[in-house]
């Protein structure tokens, strides 16, 4: 497997287990806990500022490890505007969803916990669709690396 | 399709393809792929690898024309 294609891999772990630390403090069983404002922005920043920084990591050491380069190459690049492209599409669907999610909801309250007008519901929510747009976008970056 | 006489006209000169990648300020692994037909060069890296043979393009990137002249 090229360094490149361990950093897309590497990149979908990171976003995987961020967003599973997420679910683990966020729920409490199979119902969705109560939380703080100040709790949730902690976490959610928290959690982005932590995957920044291993990707910022895994970024550098890919780079050190083929030929010591500051940027990405053509076909680089090329298959970062592939793995763009999907999760995109993958955050427009899941967007399209959670209205679907909501609507359904309005009408027959079936969300419970989850419920996308409770604040920890819509947090809950869209980091669900970030982390799964983030997920899809780093796999299918790294099926295009090993094809190409 | 579009082939390719890269890995040829490379070990005819005695490069690896750390050096070709060094040369080019591309990765070893875009050097591979180029090699094996799975990827196709921007006309920019075609003519970039081109003047560092020293050979025109066309002899080192080759159109397969079908009977059909496809």
């Amino acid at each position: 497997m090229t360094s490149f294609a361990t950093f897309q891999l590497r990149g979908a772990g990171a976003i995987a287990l961020a967003y599973a630390v997420f679910v683990v403090v966020m729920t409490d069983g199979l119902s969705l806990g109560q939380h703080s404002a100040v709790k949730l922005a902690a976490l959610v920043v928290g959690l982005v500022i932590a995957v920044g920084i291993t990707f910022a990591l895994l970024w550098a050491r890919q780079m050190y490890q083929d030929g010591r380069r500051t940027v990405a190459d053509e076909r680089e690049e090329q298959i970062e505007a592939v793995a763009e492209r999907v999760g995109y599409r993958v955050l427009d669907s899941a967007a399209f969803l959670l209205v679907l999610l909501a609507l359904t909801d309005a009408a027959w309250n079936w969300l419970g916990s989850f419920a996308l007008t409770r604040t920890e519901g819509l947090i809950f929510a869209l980091v669900t669709v970030s982390a799964s747009a983030a997920t899809s976008r780093f796999l299918a970056g790294y099926i295009a690396a090993r094809r190409r | 399709m579009i082939r390719n006489i890269l890995r040829p006209t490379r070990e005819a000169r005695g490069l690896t393809q750390a050096d070709l990648a060094q040369a080019l300020g591309v990765s070893r692994q875009t050097v591979i792929s180029l090699e094996q037909g799975r990827y196709l060069p921007s006309l920019e890296l075609a003519i970039r690898l081109a003047r560092h043979f020293a050979v025109p393009v066309e002899q080192l990137f080759l159109l397969d024309i079908t009977p059909d002249g496809d």
